[in-house]
């Protein structure tokens, strides 16, 4: 059975897919990466190999995300893609027709607006923590919620709270005193669900042309509250969620490496599943190219270093990687 | 080899306007600062990104970006604004880590 892999590795989340060769998700895993991308990406190709098919083989490996470049070196990439094309695919192949799609992730967010099937303008987030899962994670941790029921407490609001949310100190502040008011737990929820919904509006839809269908991707949408504030505040109900929405980028990028295979054949460059069981070592050095003199830290494998990654450019990457 | 097309990355803000406490994002009204990310620029793609910064404080900048300029100042844009050939990619703060995901995005989607 041929088989494409698709990986997205962001800073929050690793998100690992099996697709077939017509396409159809075979097998999806997402884990925490808990700031360690190197143990997340063995973890998740060992549940991988875990789910594979007797006669499965993989035929080729699509990788997008943030840490690409470094998951790229490490699993051996055929297709290695950023997340706005590897998004747009996948929403495509599950929601044709699909016009804008709306990605809330664990650090970043963004927008894509497509036009007869091509990406016609996209935007991204900015460097501000409100509005992405972080923050709906670290409220639900301060108000004692799991992070699961976030969203089925705020679907239940009847009178929502109005939430300051173009910055998480005053997002964070306004929560607590509408608490010390007496408000009830699921209208201030919602209220931040309204308010991180008008945030992303002004900052990262600002300009766009937001036209439904309108897709709905990433962790975040895993929360019902984000997307009935989503319909609500952009007059729809034309906001679909699809099943797979927190694995999209992952199927994306398998979908691409598929793609790659059809049009240029060749063999695969996957290193195996035998990568999960590899002594990595990690080390770091000070770069002085400028004045932030960031960190860099270096993975190597036997003596011979892999790759590089953690500064605030992605200069050492490229010394490395290409 | 196929050649890089010219990517021109303009920053609009407005240096005399209220400032985030925060402090995350980077302040590219400082000539030294401005003067650093143009070289990382450079290392990192050679000639074919050009890294322009307009202030909007300085009202000569309505005449380069008067469309976005005028939404910047009616508050539909948040600044700073990261421009790709004239498109907004990025409104509000943003670090050069962003900076460089945009650019890498715009040159991968341009070669599709």
């Amino acid at each position: 059975m041929d088989l494409y892999l698709g990986v997205d590795i962001g800073s929050v989340t690793a998100k690992f897919a099996l697709t077939d060769k017509s396409g159809e998700l075979v097998s999806s895993v997402y884990l925490r990466t808990s700031g360690k991308p190197i143990p997340a990406i063995q973890q998740g190709l060992r549940q991988i190999r875990e789910r594979l098919p007797h006669d499965g083989v993989i035929q080729g490996v699509g990788i997008t995300g943030s840490a690409r470049y470094l998951a790229g070196v490490m699993i051996g990439a055929d297709v290695i893609k950023n997340e706005i094309s590897s998004q747009a695919v996948a929403a495509l192949r599950y929601v044709p027709g699909a016009q804008t799609i709306i990605e809330i992730g664990g650090q970043d967010s963004k927008i894509i607006i497509l036009r007869r099937g091509l990406i016609a303008d996209f935007g991204m987030n900015t460097v501000c923590a409100a509005g992405t899962g972080s923050f709906l994670d670290h409220q639900a941790s301060r108000l004692n919620i799991e992070i699961d029921d976030f969203g089925n407490w705020a679907a239940q609001s009847k009178n929502p709270v109005h939430i300051s949310g173009q910055c998480t100190v005053f997002a964070e502040s306004d929560m607590i005193h509408k608490q010390q008011m007496g408000r009830a737990m699921d209208d201030i929820l919602y209220g931040l669900c309204q308010a991180l919904v008008r945030n992303y509006l002004h900052n990262v839809g600002s300009g766009k042309e937001i036209v439904s269908p309108i897709v709905f991707l990433g962790g975040v949408a895993f929360n019902q509250g984000m997307a009935r504030a989503f319909r609500e505040v952009l007059g729809t109900e034309s906001v679909i969620v699809p099943p797979q929405h927190e694995v999209m980028g992952a199927i994306g990028a398998a979908l691409l490496a598929m793609e790659n295979r059809v049009g240029r054949g060749g063999e695969t460059k996957f290193n195996g599943f035998g990568i999960s069981e590899a002594a990595y070592r990690v080390s770091s050095f000070e770069c002085k190219v400028c004045p932030s003199l960031c960190e860099i830290a270096q993975i190597s494998l036997n003596g011979n270093n892999l790759a590089r990654w953690g500064g605030r450019c992605d200069l050492w990457g490229r010394v490395l990687t290409g | 080899m196929k050649r890089q097309k010219l990517m021109h990355v303009t920053i609009l803000d407005n240096s005399r306007s209220e400032k985030c406490e925060g402090r995350c994002g980077l302040d590219l009204s400082s000539p030294g600062r401005m003067k650093s990310i143009t070289e990382l620029l450079k290392k990192l793609y050679g000639e074919s990104v050009q890294l322009a910064y307009h202030d909007l404080s300085d009202s000569s900048v309505e005449d380069s970006h008067p469309t976005i300029a005028g939404e910047a100042r009616l508050d539909e844009l948040t600044l700073p604004l990261l421009l790709i050939n004239g498109k907004p990619r990025i409104s509000g703060y943003f670090d050069f880590r962003l900076m460089q995901d945009v650019i890498q995005a715009e040159m991968e989607i341009d070669s599709e």
